[in-house]
């Protein structure tokens, strides 16, 4: 039998594309981040609440929102006239590099401080795919199980922040906070864990701190390389 | 499901390495994946059997090897391998680790 020894990483023809989007990014001082998260953990929600707090910061910003069948999630944030720019992605269970790249086509980015993909509601894969973000956001509720994070490592190994939705819900449901935050830590240290609802309110002015520190961090490291 | 689009990435690549003449039919397809992947062995065989592919690859059987997770410490860089999903150093018990194996997802060689 012969043979053709052969090293080549499957998802090098996504990275590439990603590659690109973080050089484009850099220039621009946009900052990207991905929110990955189980269907139905309120990553919508969370955006209609966040997206008019952000706007009181004058951060310009775009939602690309990602979707198998519908574009239910767009219309929400329409009506809220946040910029939104759907992507439906048929069967697949993921948004790629190559479809976020076509997504931002028609933005200025120049005139952009955030772009916030919002990911198909699925822990898995879209943790396989970087799309050329500055940070993925593992998203996760308290109507979940507590031992999620232990059953996605991968997603909590590679995201920047992770954030708990519907803390409202804690004294109705037995999810076990502190159980959960110790997997987050087993599984990633140094991660910052955010407790928030989309409800009440409760603890979205700490993510909408967060990012604007991030957003300014990014602008100040652009203007040091151009200096 | 998410096998078949990762099978699609490696036809694209897979089909261009087999493009020189001297590779007839290929027997066997090599790839690696880390435990930390969420790729299903089984899976990945079944779409790679029943994706779309050139003649070349009609009858290729994909072998799987499945790497484990592995950790190496930043403070004292002792390497330990992870079970548990507890990303810490087996010796001196801290958080700050990098990991050394089990993210890969690559093609390592094709035989005809």
């Amino acid at each position: 039998m012969s043979f053709k020894v052969i090293k080549a990483n499957v998802l090098a023809a996504n990275d590439d594309v990603a590659g690109k989007i973080r050089e484009m990014l850099a220039k621009t001082g946009t900052y990207m981040i991905n929110i990955i998260s189980s269907p139905g953990a309120g990553k919508t929600s969370f955006l209609e609440k966040v997206g008019p707090m952000l706007r009181r910061e004058k951060i310009s910003f775009i939602i690309v929102t990602g979707d198998c069948f519908t574009s239910r999630d767009a219309e929400r944030m329409d009506k809220l006239k946040l910029p939104v720019v759907q992507i439906n992605t048929g069967n697949g269970c993921h948004i790629d590099a190559g479809l976020i790249k076509k997504s931002l086509k028609g933005t200025d980015l120049k005139k952009t401080d955030l772009v916030i993909v919002e990911n198909v509601g699925n822990l898995i894969c879209p943790a396989e795919f970087d799309v050329g973000e500055d940070a993925k956001i593992a998203f996760l509720s308290t109507a979940e199980g507590a031992d999620k994070p232990l059953k996605y490592p991968l997603l909590f190994r590679e995201s920047k922040l992770a954030v708990i939705n519907k803390v409202d819900l804690l004294k109705y449901v037995d999810f076990n906070l502190l159980f959960c935050v110790k997997n987050i830590n087993n599984i990633n240290s140094g991660l910052k864990i955010l407790k928030v609802s989309c409800k009440t309110g409760e603890g979205l002015g700490g993510f909408v701190k967060w990012i604007v520190s991030e957003i300014r961090n990014k602008k100040t490291r652009k203007k040091g390389v151009s200096r | 499901m998410h096998e078949m689009s990762l099978i699609q990435n490696l036809l694209k690549i897979l089909e261009k390495e087999i493009k020189s003449p001297e590779i007839k039919l290929v027997k066997n397809v090599r790839v690696e994946i880390g435990e930390l992947r969420h790729i299903v062995p089984e899976l990945l065989k079944f779409s790679f059997k029943h994706a779309s592919k050139s003649d070349k690859l009609k009858g290729a059987k994909l072998k799987v090897k499945v790497l484990p997770i592995k950790i190496k410490c930043l403070k004292c860089g002792f390497e330990s391998r992870i079970r548990d999903s507890l990303f810490a150093c087996k010796k001196c018990k801290t958080g700050e680790v990098k990991i050394v194996s089990g993210e890969e997802f690559m093609l390592k060689g094709v035989e005809w």
